[in-house]
């Protein structure tokens, strides 16, 4: 994610060809599903995409001590880890990030990641070559 | 008695010439009274522009929990969400739509 979706930005988002969409998979459990939602309380601030990226660059920290160590990512990111504890406690997007999980599964999302570009899927980590390459088929080009 | 009948007269006839000229421009500038007769059919007549704004302004309804989608920018790019409440990076209206499943760890 870190490496080729900059990429996948640069060339096709920022022209406005491709746009990308997130879907939430809660499937390692409670830590995971904390973070999930602790994203959707970061996009109550306007920074979803940044929080996200904090999250993946952050994950090792991620494993243990899981709300203490994200409300310090929100922090660096110079929002309020008081609201995203607050955002947190009130379990505001708990439900909303547990239907997407059930959502995915419904779709027949069984591992992660999984990518789809328009009607054609993806599984597993991919280079930005095999993604290029299908965004420009879907692209007609 | 005659003069003073033609002075009662004349006084009611300024009188009446005086009312009929400020009439109208008391319709014009006062303050409009809450006339049970004017207002309903008025506000009646505004309502549907009213109501086309305010359709036209509100946001998608987000399905329960999730935020009401406010556009927004991050990184130069523009952010929202789907019609089901899923978070969107870039163009909503683009020809490609690339959907990440993912977890956070």
């Amino acid at each position: 994610v870190l490496e080729v979706e900059p990429q996948i930005i640069e060339q096709f988002v920022r022209s406005g060809e491709v746009k990308l969409v997130y879907r939430h998979l809660s499937q390692i459990g409670p830590a995971s599903e904390l973070l999930a939602e602790a994203s959707e309380c970061v996009a109550d601030q306007g920074r979803f995409w940044a929080m996200r990226t904090a999250i993946y660059a952050g994950q090792g920290d991620l494993y243990d001590n899981t709300q203490a160590n994200v409300a310090l990512l929100a922090d660096g990111l110079g929002l309020s880890g008081e609201a995203l504890n607050a955002c947190l406690a009130a379990e505001t997007h708990r439900a909303m990030v547990q239907a997407d999980n059930a959502a995915a599964k419904a779709e027949g999302i069984r591992t992660r990641p999984v990518f789809r570009i328009n009607d054609q899927q993806l599984i597993g980590a991919q280079s930005f070559e095999v993604f290029a390459q299908a965004i420009s088929a879907a692209l007609g080009r | 008695m005659i003069a003073r009948v033609l002075g009662v007269l004349c006084i009611a006839g300024a009188l009446v010439a005086c009312g009929s000229a400020v009439g109208p421009a008391a319709e014009r500038f006062a303050t409009p009274p809450p006339a049970a007769t004017t207002l309903p059919s008025a506000t009646a007549e505004q309502a549907p522009p009213t109501t086309v704004v305010a359709a036209t302004e509100a946001p998608p309804a987000a399905p329960a929990g999730r935020a009401t989608a406010v556009p927004q920018e991050e990184n130069g790019l523009q952010t929202s969400r789907t019609a089901e409440g899923y978070q969107v990076l870039g163009n909503p209206a683009a020809a490609v739509t690339l959907v990440m499943y993912s977890d956070f760890l």
